[in-house]
């Protein structure tokens, strides 16, 4: 390393371990060193703003009453899930709605998970939980992942992911509780999806064009796999 | 809910979201409100996540994905307001001065030296989370250091 790379590396990252040899062996460095050391303890403590007083204890309120309102939520869906049910059962000829077009529908009313193109990569924390959420690893690489969710499709927990593929972004959805006897392929609109058995249920594979999908679907069956 | 372990999250992380939610966006209540969002986000999926530094990595995709969701409804502001950032008790006049030079710095090139400094990140780590190279987060952090560098030697200047 010489001096100019040092100066440079310096205002990178001045705790770079890097650093050392050349700080030891180069005496204007060490000096600059030294300057850069003090300064960066002035930075250091100019970023630690003032947190306010009661923080925590805050935190631990909203928290709180945050999870009654959900435990409110839950009683009042069960509740009103006992209803509908009862009256479903009346409904002689009611049918539930496809699962491939309950999948496109999902897709279609989420558009702004397709603009996939300038988000940052999901972390693969991130996506090993949330694939463990529905029972999966992955044992290849799922491509650059820039969305991973959990929804609903047909009221049964899924999860949603988006893929940023070369040829443009793809969107799985792995449906645990969907078991399907073999694949199949469906257009719905502008959307072309294949759709796969996958561990105990399935998972939809969908974009805009039929082959995009079939060969996103060859791949991606094959690098995920249950736990 | 459990109420000790939500508590053992704050408690290890609170004062930094607090931190980098108030540099991200520069208004304490708002902050406050980021802060107790991603708790709550975090809280709910965090149970199997057992690596702390995967831990850390996922709070901060959670306070910059909130961020960016309410950040439509904000006006838009090209620097932060530094009486904002400080503190009821006194604080060093130098420590006033790199805050002021902070709050002027560009966005993308605060959040880095945020990363850095209050958490911990290495530049791989930084570009894991901002989806940008090792190089680029570290021409953002070398821009960064020089303009505060720059802006307190002019400020030692102007005073002498």
């Amino acid at each position: 390393m010489n001096c100019l790379e040092f100066r440079r590396r310096l205002l990178e990252d001045p705790q770079d371990p890097a650093l050392a040899a050349h700080r030891a062996s180069c005496d204007a460095c060490r000096a600059a060193a030294l300057g850069a050391d003090a300064f960066e303890a002035q930075l250091s403590a100019a970023l630690q703003v003032p947190v306010p007083v009661g923080l925590g204890a805050r935190l631990a309120v909203a928290a709180e009453a945050a999870a009654a309102r959900r435990h409110r939520r839950r009683a009042l869906a069960t509740g009103f899930g006992t209803a509908l049910a009862a009256a479903a059962a009346l409904l002689v000829f009611w049918l539930p709605p496809p699962l491939l077009a309950a999948a496109a529908d999902h897709v279609r009313h989420e558009p702004a998970l397709l603009a996939a193109a300038d988000r940052p990569a999901v972390p693969d924390a991130e996506l090993v939980e949330r694939l463990a959420g529905v029972g999966l690893r992955a044992v290849g690489s799922l491509g650059t992942v820039t969305y991973a969710g959990a929804c609903h499709v047909r009221d049964q927990d899924a999860a949603h992911i988006v893929i940023d593929d070369p040829a443009g972004p793809i969107t799985l959805l792995i449906m645990p509780s969907e078991p399907v006897g073999a694949r199949s392929s469906f257009q719905d609109g502008a959307l072309h999806g294949v759709l796969v058995p996958l561990g105990t249920g399935s998972m939809a594979i969908i974009s805009d064009e039929p082959e995009k999908s079939r060969v996103a679907a060859s791949r991606l069956a094959s690098a995920l796999a249950p736990t | 809910m459990d109420r000790a372990g939500f508590e053992a999250l704050v408690q290890a992380y609170g004062d930094s979201l607090y931190r980098t939610a108030l540099w991200m966006c520069g208004d304490p209540q708002q902050a406050e409100d980021l802060v107790q969002e991603t708790l709550l986000r975090a809280w709910r999926g965090l149970g199997r996540l057992r690596d702390e530094r995967a831990v850390r990595g996922w709070l901060i995709t959670i306070l910059r994905r909130e961020h960016a969701r309410r950040l439509p409804r904000r006006l838009p502001a090209a620097a932060l307001d530094p009486d904002q950032l400080t503190a009821a008790a006194p604080e060093p006049a130098t420590t006033l001065s790199i805050r002021a030079a902070l709050a002027a710095l560009p966005g993308a090139q605060r959040e880095v030296l945020v990363l850095q400094l209050v958490w911990g990140f290495s530049c791989a780590e930084i570009g894991d989370l901002l989806g940008a190279s090792p190089t680029a987060v570290g021409t953002r952090l070398f821009r960064a250091r020089a303009a505060l560098r720059e802006a307190m030697a002019h400020k030692k200047g102007g005073l002498g």
